[in-house]
């Protein structure tokens, strides 16, 4: 099968593109290289070519510009002599269809296939960068072994040896004999743990026996204890009944003897006795404390009578109580009065000495003292003077002052005030002149433009041997650069033509020379003819008729030695015919290596043709001057430095440019300030500099400016002299104002001038105030005085109208006073002493009553008892009373004794209990009840230890317990067993399956190794360029190994070769693989993706011509974005046709 | 007033379950040991039910079972009985009378072991006469019939016959005190209470002789449901017979077809599905499910190199339903012809399968290898690769092929990958 159309229609980035292939060539290789830089879409149109075979993926990602359900393939395929076209589209059914878009079921596709699946053609007719490395590697893998490689090299499967170590590691990840680790020893021990832990935790039946029967024989030992002890335990509680009833039996017989004693008697009612005892102590208390009651009423009649009765003092305590408010004041009065009156008299005093000072003796001070806002008036104007008087000092003094300094600036101008003439147009002119500096810059410029002269100097001398100026040099025509550049890349490759056509026929040339070398060696081995042979045969069959006719030595002898003739001459006639055989190959090899040393030579005088053209055409575009030989390069050289030197040349004129401008601003600078120092009034010099100029009008400029200086300072004097004589007036006004109002203010004063200085005025207002102060003070003593004498007599006259109305004695108020205090005491304290007594003696009397009243109470009831016992007095009753109680308490003692002694005996009669006890005796049963207590203690222990021992073998098996951990742990044990016995399988699936597929692949070697063996020697000798001779097998242990076998004919291991020699050996034994499944069935087209970029040029012509070998079997289509690559299989295979892409 | 019991056989208290499915702790923590938790249902359904009693019909443990925890266990459930005044009544099986811990057995007082004599236990409710009739195994094999040996029926009385017995012979089973079905039904009893067999039959007729099986099935080997039967036996005399479910978990195979699947999340899918259908279809609480993949797929090659991978899908999906579980994956496809007859792999493949008698130098090595693993692998296991030389070579030729099928779909997967 054949591509012979590829229509990609709506694919990727193409649309509507077609690949044609053409028909099968008639002779020749179908070889074909589709050619397109990157990104052109190679890998896309591989891709297409498969999604057209197989149907587009469901994920494709060649929709980014046709969507899915548009994207569309086609093809033209050649099936023998038929042509089919199909179209195949996106989608999930029917997406295969004829152009006339009928749908075409998949297993037409499938039968021009032959059954390659997608991924078998991928595997099988494909080849790229990324195979050859695996190949590379898997030659590794496989260690040689020639039945793997063969295999990997037909198949396409370049990881087999990878794939099946992972497969033997897995394995051996499992169990390797001898190995003590891995998953298998792992779970075996996981086995071991919970066969422990089982033993550890389970009980068996046998086990489970014994403890048992340790059981029960526990429990048989305890009952028998208990049953001893019963016993023990009864005896003992009947002796301790007697021992105990003994005593009471003789107790009983001394109370019935009491109870004959006593008197008979009537029973003492219930709760008589403590009655009575309660009666006598009552009736003896109470009479005791009536008796005291008594006295105490007679001597409260006795205090009534001798507490003291005044009413008379008492009627008084309204009185009494006036006059003692009056007492306080009296007494200070008494004490104050004489201190005040010397008071009063020294105040006095002061006053007549402070209107002698005044001068106004025996006048009364109340006309003297001044109103307060006439004292104020005159402090406020004391107080101004000083301030009034000294600003009009300094109003003066700087009045002074100002005058001074106005005249002095009068005199410096010398009465001079004249105005200047104008300078505001020379300011003006200098400021613009000489902002620029016109000398510096004219002086810049200048050396500028020199150097700019300089480099064009240079620039044009580097143009030599070509002379000329600028314009000269603008003015020449040269050829473009791209003309150039397309002389210069035409060249370089007619070179490397010759150059490479020189070599190969040199290779070609060295080759024939071998060859013919070879033929001529191996002309020398001897020459036999096939009639000496047949001679020789003859004479060997007779000689062999003789011997078995007489089968002697002698005939055997001469049979021996026709047979080793006729070996010798067989072997000759062999070596001969296989040298023949060579010189014949050899011969033919001569023949086509001529054929090739002719074409390279052809090939080298072409090229030298096509450079001989390129320099004529160049010659003729050189400029004048320069040598006709010059390079393409050099050209290109001298090209750039024009351009370097007419940039210099435009430089220079700038800088001329600029020197000539400086030149004209600073003549015209010079011109203009020599006008305005003329308009100035200033004489100029004709030819001055303009340095001159500007140093005079600075002069001009500056003298003007002092002068108006100083005018400026005159009028600001004459200003200021104005303002302090106006100030000097306002002063004197305020000092004037100041004295008039004093004048005024002094009238009112007690003074002989008139007009008074302030001091004096200032010691006369101290003393009136002194004045009034001491007039003051002496009123209010006078005051004090009058009030003190006031109080004084109404004590007095109230202490005499007491005593008046008490009929007392008259005499000195306080003594009086003292009598009338002691007389009211001593009245208030009796009537108190009376009143208290009084109710005394009521509650007295209240409580004598109530005593009376209970002791005939207590009486009446004694004398009841007294008739219930038939006696006369209290004192027999109480004897009466106490025999009685004791009679009946023995009664009851004997009734309890009788029940206690039944009840211990275990009988219903007394008379039964006490026969029972007859003849026992207390020390006897004392003896039998120790021993039957220590018996029991011993029994009690025993029993103790019993039950210990009873619960810890029923402990025993009640641990045993009914859980389920051990069932757990079996069931563990048991999914452990089964994942050992899984994993176990798999592994043996796999080290079986391994030694199956070994032997297999032993048996594809057997079949496929002469062909495929013979190809790829020669395909590997053709790659390699004669640095191995060729492949063959050699035995290692049970298998055989590939080795290479080098040009020098040393045998190399397959895994010994550089890396670079196994990539080589991988495809040549691809190219064998190739050839070997061409052999087995209809090829489909084989492509090869750029596998050729790490190859030298000549290692690539070699695989080229591999592949154009192939492609004399089947299609075969190279994909390359390397345009060298295209012309060197051109050269190699002429009919090799090249699809330019993109 | 009715007499009703349940009558259940083969219980094999603390007999381990089978399965790969186990390695998973969280399953092995709520099924494991399910046969304990079965018998505890049984015993729950005579107190729910108020049954009169339970019936059976031997085999309450392994034969090498002697943990005494087992039998601590089974007192301890019968207690539970005997507490509500329900009777239990038991034979021995071929195991029990292997067993150590019959002889050390404490029952209560209300539970009757039928001994290798005859004997007959007669029970009267409201009107009804019952009779109940059961023989032990004394030794682990009964080569003859006991029916022989039974008493006669009593008259007017329901007769209940207990026997454990491998009928007339089941598949799979050596012959334990066989007779035939015919005889059983001819013997004039109205309910004969069988054990040994696993799986349950009924047979109904004036004479019901039922088989219940084995109330927790334990491996792949005891798929289905499993069951007891409850008889109630009505005044006049006529028997009705039910089943009852009592598995905690259920074995199941499930066929998953995978005709016309042409990618492999195609198989995911189906084989999800297959679960989640089984998962409706079943009522145990837990199922244990061994997908069997059948039909004919192109991806043949693929299920060989990658069951593995499918077994992990199938366990996500499981742990995702979360009470399924995966016992294991079972590949039973056929696959098409590969189209390409012509291609190195295909010539592999034929050399591969037309080693029916392969060379002596395949079968030294692969003995080799097996050998070597038989020794390094635990006791219990040596019998996996055959006891005796035929069968050990048909394991190790079924190896070969099996294997070597296997290496080839890591090959085809190269060229897949490629």
């Amino acid at each position: 099968m054949r591509l012979r159309r590829l229509d990609l229609t709506r694919y990727g980035k193409f649309t509507d593109r077609s690949l044609d292939f053409g028909a099968t060539p008639a002779q020749g290789p179908d070889f074909h290289i589709i050619y397109g830089p990157n990104e052109a879409g190679k890998s896309t149109t591989m891709q297409g070519w498969l999604d057209l075979l197989y149907g587009i993926p469901t994920q494709s990602r060649m929709d980014f510009l046709h969507p899915y359900g548009a994207m569309q393939l086609g093809a033209l395929i050649d099936i023998g002599t038929e042509a089919v076209e199909v179209i195949r589209t996106k989608g999930r059914t029917g997406t295969l269809t004829d152009p006339a878009g009928n749908v075409l079921p998949e297993a037409v596709m499938q039968g021009i296939l032959g059954g390659i699946d997608r991924a078998g053609y991928e595997a099988m007719f494909s080849l790229d960068d990324e195979t050859l490395e695996k190949g590379g590697e898997s030659i590794l893998s496989s260690q040689g072994d020639l039945g793997q490689m063969l295999f990997t090299a037909s198949s396409g499967l370049a990881e087999m040896g990878q794939a099946l170590d992972g497969l033997r590691n897995t394995a051996a990840a499992f169990f390797k004999p001898g190995g003590r680790s891995g998953g298998l020893a792992d779970l075996k021990k996981t086995l071991a743990a919970l066969d422990e832990q089982i033993a550890a935790q389970d009980t068996g039946a046998r086990d489970f026996a014994v403890l048992a029967q340790a059981r029960d024989q526990a429990q048989a030992a305890l009952d028998a204890a208990q049953a001893e002890q019963d016993d023990t335990l009864a005896r003992l509680h009947l002796v301790e009944r007697q021992f105990a009833a003994l005593p009471l039996v003789t107790r009983l017989t001394l109370i019935e003897t009491d109870l004959g004693a006593l008197p008979e008697l009537p029973p003492v009612p219930q709760g008589w006795a403590a009655e009575l005892a309660d009666l006598a102590r009552e009736q003896g208390q109470t009479a005791v404390r009536l008796e005291g009651q008594v006295a105490q009423i007679d001597s409260l009649h006795a205090e009534i009578k001798a507490a003291t009765d005044d009413p008379a003092m008492l009627a008084q305590d309204a009185a009494m109580t006036e006059a003692e408010a009056l007492k306080s004041d009296y007494d200070g009065a008494v004490r104050d009065l004489p201190a005040r009156r010397a008071e009063a008299d020294q105040v006095q005093a002061r006053i007549d000495d402070l209107l002698r000072q005044l001068g106004s003796e025996g006048r009364d001070p109340a006309g003297l003292v001044l109103p307060a806002p006439v004292v104020a008036s005159l402090r406020a104007l004391m107080e101004r003077q000083s301030g009034v008087a000294a600003a009009l000092e300094t109003a003066r003094q700087e009045e002074a002052a100002a005058a001074e300094r106005l005249a002095d600036l009068t005199a410096r101008l010398g009465g001079d005030g004249g105005a200047a003439p104008d300078l505001a147009l020379l300011a003006q002119v200098a400021q613009d002149v000489l902002r620029g500096d016109p000398d510096a810059d004219l002086e810049r410029v200048r050396g500028l433009e020199a150097t700019a002269r300089d480099r064009m100097d240079a620039a044009l001398a580097r143009l030599l041997p070509w002379r000329g100026d600028g314009a000269a040099l603008a003015a020449l025509s040269l050829p473009e650069a791209p003309q150039v550049q397309g002389w210069r890349q035409t060249l370089a490759e007619a070179q490397q033509a010759q150059a490479r056509a020189l070599a190969d026929a040199a290779r070609v040339t060295d080759e024939a020379a071998r060859i013919t070398a070879q033929m001529q060696a191996e002309v020398a081995a001897g020459q036999v003819t096939l009639e000496d042979a047949a001679r020789v045969r003859a004479e060997r069959e007779s000689l062999w008729s003789v011997h078995r006719a007489a089968l002697n030595a002698e005939t055997a002898a001469a049979f021996e030695a026709a047979l080793r003739q006729d070996d010798q001459v067989t072997a000759a006639l062999a070596r001969a015919q296989t040298a023949a055989l060579h010189r014949a190959e050899a011969e033919a090899r001569l023949a086509a290596l001529e054929i090739d040393r002719a074409r390279h030579e052809a090939e080298a005088a072409a090229a030298a043709a096509r450079m001989a053209a390129v320099r004529d055409d160049l010659a003729r575009v050189l400029p004048e001057g320069l040598d006709p030989a010059t390079s393409p390069e050099a050209l290109e050289a001298w090209m750039r430095r024009r351009e370097a030197a007419l940039e210099d040349v435009a430089g220079w004129q700038a800088a001329a440019r600029d020197l000539a401008g400086a030149t004209r601003r600073q003549a015209s600078a010079r011109d203009a300030l020599a006008a305005g120092l003329r308009a100035a009034g200033q004489s100029v010099e004709a030819d001055a500099p303009l340095a001159v100029l500007a140093a005079q009008a600075r002069v001009v400029l500056e003298r003007a400016q002092g002068r108006a200086a100083l005018v400026e300072a005159r009028d600001t004097a004459a200003v200021d002299l104005r303002r302090r004589q106006a100030a000097q007036a306002r002063a004197a006004a305020d000092m004037q104002g100041w004295r008039d109002a004093w004048q005024a203010a002094c009238a009112p004063l007690p003074l002989a001038a008139d007009s008074p200085d302030v001091a004096t005025v200032g010691e006369v207002l101290d003393l009136l105030q002194g004045l009034e102060q001491a007039w003051r003070d002496l009123d209010k003593l006078s005051d004090r005085i009058g009030k003190m004498q006031a109080n004084r007599a109404a004590f007095a006259a109230a202490v005499a109208a007491l005593a008046e109305r008490l009929a007392l004695p008259e005499g000195d108020t306080s003594e009086v006073w003292a009598a009338l205090r002691a007389r009211q005491r001593a009245a208030t304290e009796g009537q108190a002493r009376r009143l208290a007594a009084q109710e005394k003696l009521t509650a007295a009397e209240d409580k004598a009553q109530a005593l009376r009243g209970r002791l005939a109470e207590t009486e009446a009831r004694l004398a009841e008892f007294c008739a219930y016992f038939g006696c006369d007095d209290s004192a027999s009753l109480h004897q009466v009373v106490m025999q009685a109680g004791q009679r009946q308490d023995l009664a009851a003692e004997r009734d309890r004794l009788a029940r206690d002694i039944c009840e211990g005996m275990g009988t219903d009669s007394l008379t039964e209990a006490v026969a029972a006890l007859e003849g026992l005796d207390r020390p006897q049963l004392a003896a039998e009840r120790d021993g039957l207590i220590a018996a029991q203690q011993r029994q009690a222990q025993a029993l103790q230890r019993l039950y210990a021992d009873l619960s810890q073998a029923q402990g025993r098996i009640e641990a045993v317990g009914g859980d389920d951990a051990v069932a757990r742990l079996h069931e563990e044990r048991q999914t452990v067993l089964l994942q050992i016995e899984a994993e176990a399988r798999a592994f043996l699936r796999h080290r079986l399956g391994i030694v199956a597929v070994e032997h297999a692949l032993q048996g594809y070697r057997d079949s496929h190794r002469s062909a495929m063996m013979q190809r790829a020697s020669e395909a590997f000798r053709t790659i390699t360029r004669g640095d191995y001779s060729g492949l063959a097998a050699q035995p290692e242990g049970e298998r055989e190994v590939l080795v290479a076998i080098s040009a020098t004919g040393a045998s190399k291991l397959a895994r010994d070769l550089s890396k670079g020699t196994r990539f080589q050996l991988y495809l040549a034994l691809r190219v064998a693989g190739y050839h070997e499944i061409a052999g087995a069935r209809a090829t489909v087209p084989f492509i090869a993706d750029d596998i050729l970029e790490t190859f030298d040029d000549d290692r690539a012509a070699e695989t080229f011509a591999l592949l154009a070998d192939m492609a004399g079997v089947g299609q075969v289509i190279y994909l390359t974005h390397h345009r060298h690559l295209c012309e060197i299989a051109q050269r190699i295979c002429p009919a090799v046709r090249v699809h330019a892409l993109g | 007033m009715p007499y009703r019991f349940v009558h259940t056989a083969d219980l094999h208290l603390d007999s381990p379950l089978k399965s790969l499915a186990l390695r998973d702790s969280a399953l092995a923590e709520v099924i494991g040991n399910a046969s304990r938790a079965a018998f505890a249902r049984i015993i729950d359904l005579c107190l729910e039910e108020a049954v009169d009693a339970l019936l059976i019909a031997g085999d309450l443990y392994d034969g090498a079972q002697t943990s005494m925890k087992t039998a601590r266990f089974l007192t301890q459930s019968l207690r539970r009985l005997d507490a509500a005044g329900i009777e239990t009544f038991i034979i021995r099986g071929n195991h029990d009378a292997e067993s150590r811990i019959t002889a050390q057995l404490l029952l209560p007082a209300s539970v009757t072991v039928f001994g290798a004599q005859a004997g007959v236990e007669r029970r009267a409710k409201g009107a009804l006469e019952i009779a109940i009739h059961g023989i032990s195994f004394a030794r682990p094999h009964a080569p003859e019939s006991l029916l022989g040996r039974f008493k006669a029926p009593v008259p007017g009385a329901v007769n209940i016959g207990m026997m454990h017995t491998s009928l007339d012979g089941a598949a799979g089973h050596d012959p334990y005190a066989p007779c035939r079905l015919a005889d059983l039904q001819a013997s004039g009893f109205d309910y004969w209470a069988l054990g040994h067999i696993h799986a349950r039959a009924h047979h109904p007729g004036a004479c019901h002789v039922v088989m219940p099986g084995i109330p927790q099935g334990r491996d792949i080997g005891e798929a289905g449901g499993k069951s007891v039967t409850l008889v109630t036996v009505a005044d006049e005399g006529t028997l009705s017979v039910e089943a009852r479910a009592t598995a905690v978990a259920r074995f199941e195979r499930l066929e998953v077809p995978l005709d016309g699947i042409a990618d492999w999340a195609g198989i995911v899918a189906a084989l999800s599905g297959a679960l989640r259908a089984a998962r409706r279809d079943l009522a145990e609480d837990h199922l244990v499910l061994r997908p069997v993949l059948t039909g004919r797929t192109p991806l043949l090659w693929r299920l060989r190199r990658d069951l593995g991978l499918l077994l992990d899908e199938a366990r996500v999906t499981a742990e995702g339903i979360g009470t399924l579980w995966i016992d294991k994956l079972e590949q039973a496809c056929t696959d098409d012809a590969r189209p390409d007859t012509a291609g190195p792999l295909a010539e592999l493949a034929r050399q591969i399968a037309g080693m029916t008698t392969p060379p002596a130098a395949i079968l030294a090595e692969a003995d080799a290898v097996m050998e070597a693993l038989a020794k390094a692998l635990p006791k219990d296991l040596r019998g996996m690769l055959g006891d005796d030389p035929a069968t050990q070579a048909a394991i190790r030729d079924a190896l070969l092929q099996e294997g070597a099928a296997e290496v080839l779909a890591h090959l085809h997967g190269l060229e897949d990958d490629a």
